[in-house]
This record gives C-alpha cells, sequence and structure tokens, in this order.
C-alpha cells in the first residue's frame, strides 16, 4: 500500500472538501437567515406544504383508524351510558342556550343603543388535529381541515378551554396552525378585570404567554383572567386566552413583566374549532387601528353597518 | 424473494424513508426531547459501511428536506447533516476500523454537533434554554447504534447471500 499517495491524494480531497463544505455551509446560513426574517420564504413553505399533505395524511391513517375501529366494535352498554351522559349535558347546555339566546339579543339592543356595530361571531368548523408531530420549536399544529372546507388564512383557532392560535398555510384538505405560545406571535389581549391593554407574545417552548411591556403601576394581579381584545381584526373580541401566573416590577426598569398560563390545552386536545368572522364581527377599535382591516371590511358590508363602519374613523 | 431484487440503493431509500417516518412519528411531549436524529444515524451508516450517501450535496439535500417536513427554520437540518457528514468524512478511515463500542461515542460525538446547532437556531429565534433532557439525544442515538448497525448489516447480508 503505498500509504504517501493515498494520503497526499487525500489531503487534496480535503481541501476541496472544505471548500464545498463552505459553500454549503453558507447556503444554508443564507437560507436560514432569509427564513427567520420571515416573508420571502412565504410561497416556498405555501407549496412545500401542498407536498408534504398527502404524506402527512398517510402517516395519520395507521393512527386514525384503528381508533375509529375499536369505536365501532366497543360494547353497547357502554356506548349507551355514553350516549345518556352526553345527552344529559346536551339539555343542560340547550337550557344555558336559551338565557345565552336572550341575553345576545338583549346585548344587540345595548350595542344598537351605544351605537356599535354587531361583534357577535358564531360561524365555527371544527377540527381534529393530526398525530403528525412537527419540530416542537415550529409551534405549529396540522388539522384535518383545508380549502375546501372553507379555511382561510389567518382565522382564529379555539379548544374548549379558549383561544391557541391562527392559520398559517392552508392545503387542499388540511391546514397548519401556528400557536399563540410562538415567540413570534404576538397577540393584543385585554385583562378582564381591568379593561386594559397590551400584548402577549408566545413563550416559546415552555408554553407560557409573556407580557412584557406592562406600565409599571398597571392594575394586575396573579389569576386575573386575560382575553383577546379584538385589536389589530385578526381575532374576534372576548376570547379567553389565559390566566396571569407571575408579575415582576424589577426595580430600575422601565416596564413591568409579567407571564400567563394559556388556557388553551394545545398540547392535548386533539380537536378544535376555526371560527369563522363574519364580516360584521370586526370591532369598532380594530377599524380605527388597521387601515387593512378596514380595506376588506369595505367589500361586503350591508348597509347599515356600512355607514357606521365610514362613520367610526372619523368620528 | 421480492428480497433478492433490492439493491442497495434500493434499501438507502427505504431506511431514508423509514427514518423520516421514524421523525414525524407522534411520540408524545416526554419522548420528544429524547427522540434520536434518525436521519444522521442512517446517513452515518451508509457513508460508512456502504459507501453512499457521503457527499456534501447528498447531506445538504436531504436536511433540507427534513427540514420542509419537520417544519423548522429551512436550513438547520441541513447544516446540522452537513457538518456530520464533513466530519464522517475526515475521520471516515479511523471511525470505519473502530471497535464497536468505540465507534458509538463517536456517533455520538456526531450527534452531538446537531444538538449544538439546534440550540444555536433557539438561541437566535428567542426560545428559552430547551430542558436538560434535550441533550440526552445523542446518548439515545449512541445506544441505539449498535442495534442499528447489526441490523442494516444482517438486512444486506441475507440479500447478499440470496442472491
Amino acid at each position: 500500500m503505498v500509504i504517501g499517495q493515498t494520503s497526499s491524494a487525500h489531503a487534496g480531497d480535503l481541501s476541496q472538501h472544505t471548500g464545498r463544505l463552505l459553500a454549503y455551509g453558507l447556503l444554508a446560513l443564507f437560507l436560514m437567515a432569509v427564513d427567520y426574517r420571515g416573508g420571502y420564504l412565504d410561497r416556498f413553505h405555501q407549496i412545500t406544504r401542498e407536498f408534504t399533505e398527502p404524506v402527512f395524511l398517510v402517516l395519520e391513517a395507521p393512527f386514525y383508524w384503528p381508533a375509529r375501529l375499536s369505536q365501532w366494535f366497543r360494547d353497547t352498554d357502554q356506548s349507551i351510558a355514553e350516549r345518556d351522559a352526553l345527552e344529559d349535558q346536551l339539555r343542560e347546555q340547550h337550557a344555558s342556550l336559551l338565557r345565552m339566546a336572550a341575553l345576545g339579543r338583549e346585548n344587540e339592543e345595548l350595542r344598537r343603543l351605544l351605537n356599535l356595530s354587531q361583534a357577535i361571531d358564531d360561524r365555527f368548523i371544527s377540527a381534529r388535529v393530526l398525530s403528525v408531530d412537527l419540530n416542537p420549536f415550529s409551534h405549529r399544529l396540522i388539522i384535518n381541515q383545508g380549502r375546501v372546507d372553507g379555511i382561510e388564512s389567518s382565522m382564529a383557532v379555539v379548544d374548549q378551554g379558549g383561544l391557541i392560535g391562527q392559520i398559517d398555510t392552508v392545503q387542499a384538505t388540511t391546514s397548519s396552525v401556528i400557536l399563540i405560545t410562538d415567540p413570534d406571535h404576538a397577540l393584543p389581549v385585554r385583562v378582564a378585570r381591568t379593561g386594559a391593554v397590551t400584548l402577549a407574545y408566545g413563550g416559546g417552548l415552555n408554553g407560557d404567554l409573556s407580557l412584557p411591556d406592562l406600565p409599571m403601576n398597571i392594575d394586575l394581579q396573579v389569576g386575573d383572567a386575560l382575553e383577546s381584545s379584538g385589536l389589530g381584526g385578526v381575532f374576534p373580541e372576548g376570547l379567553p386566552v389565559g390566566v396571569v401566573n407571575r408579575i415582576d416590577r424589577p426595580r430600575g426598569e422601565s416596564f413591568a413583566v409579567a407571564t400567563a398560563e394559556p388556557v388553551g390545552q394545545h398540547d392535548r386536545s386533539r380537536f378544535v374549532m376555526v371560527l369563522v368572522p363574519s364580516v360584521s364581527a370586526q370591532s369598532e377599535l380594530g377599524l380605527e387601528d388597521d387601515p387593512i382591516v378596514e380595506g376588506s371590511v369595505e367589500g361586503e358590508v350591508s348597509e347599515g353597518e356600512a355607514t357606521e363602519a365610514e362613520e367610526t374613523p372619523n368620528g | 424473494m421480492a428480497e433478492r431484487r433490492l439493491s442497495d440503493a434500493a434499501l438507502v431509500w427505504l431506511t431514508l424513508i423509514g427514518a423520516f417516518v421514524l421523525t414525524l412519528l407522534p411520540v408524545g411531549e416526554l419522548v420528544r426531547p429524547i427522540w434520536p436524529y434518525w436521519v444522521a444515524m442512517v446517513m452515518i451508516y451508509w457513508a460508512l459501511e456502504g459507501n453512499r450517501l457521503r457527499s456534501l450535496g447528498q447531506a445538504f439535500v436531504i436536511g433540507l428536506l427534513l427540514d420542509v417536513f419537520t417544519g423548522s427554520l429551512l436550513g438547520q437540518h441541513a447544516l446540522s447533516l452537513l457538518i456530520i457528514s464533513f466530519l464522517l468524512e475526515r475521520f471516515r478511515n479511523q471511525l470505519r476500523f473502530f471497535p464497536p463500542w468505540q465507534q458509538a461515542l463517536a456517533v455520538m460525538a456526531l450527534l452531538l454537533n446537531d444538538r449544538v446547532v439546534s440550540l444555536w437556531v433557539v438561541w437566535i429565534g428567542g426560545e428559552p434554554w430547551p430542558p436538560l433532557l434535550w441533550w440526552l439525544a445523542p446518548l439515545v442515538g449512541m445506544v441505539i447504534w449498535p442495534w442499528l448497525f447489526l441490523g442494516f448489516d444482517r438486512a444486506r447480508q441475507k440479500r447478499r447471500l440470496s442472491s
């Protein structure tokens, strides 16, 4: 074996190799930077999601169908007992819904008296969360409803606890949800007790929301409930978001910092609901603040509300 | 007897697809942090023993695909596979003739690179530090490595014998 020869050949090979490593490495870094800045690769992500969709659906099948089959062959007694329990629950909820309907009418009347437009929003699409596990740092869920079901980008997503996120990209039969715990996600919230508004940012992996820019003298206590404020126009108003679990007023800093625990259980819920905004559901405040919302509202507003929508920004 | 027609190339594809499926498998919050880097392990095996998937370009493309599927920052897995592939090529002659336990240690060291790259991505992404458990993934990879190695060798040998 001619050791000298192989090693010199190896050395030449290696320097070439290092060059290629640098080239590919720089390309990877460039891609990461562009992706991190956001916006530039949206179209690319949209296209790749279309390609990954069938793969996700195939991977989902072995988790979904056995569960369905076991339901099929389940004990009749157990099913009847379960159905009875559900019927009871339905009756109770129906009774409370009747009260809600009365309250809704009253609310509508009061709003008319106060010259506010309708803000009640009751259309939703129910969806199942696919079992596919994405990278935990991506803070996304894949749900089994998509373009053909009427899902559109930036619709609000809730579970039985409260708000969990908004629709990010939409494919034919699935869509991806970006969670409110994503550090890039900012959510306009309101303290239910005092009505103070602020922004809640995602806290990342630990699952909390962070409220980093509160005034020092804000009236906020541990246990205060946060709800969506409707500012910005993406999320409807009044959805439960979280409960404040810690407040810091660091000395010498200009802002108080709080964290809140989200009430939506995105890591456990297997079913979620996507809220479909009705055009009239845009709140007044959103119209004032966000020119984009204003533009989107102008299209198909009914007569009564159109005048209101035009009046509000001026008055 | 379909096995007879399985070439090494087909086996590479099959194992890569298997690694992707394992990566996307819903394993739950507890196992997720220690879930090993399957794709890298498959790549290491083929580069060391099968003389395949050795070029940096292949590592880069596989990494990009993984980024697309897992929804991570585009280029993150590409970079970590690239680094692993480079180190593999650099130390290939030593790694190939290591005794199994030493090779497993080396594989752990290689997989550690991925953790460092993702830690860096986590840091620029403004995420909080991942739990300590998260550093266990390369260790789990090390424990799995000999079995993966033996299993792949068996699959290839059987094919060789039957052909």
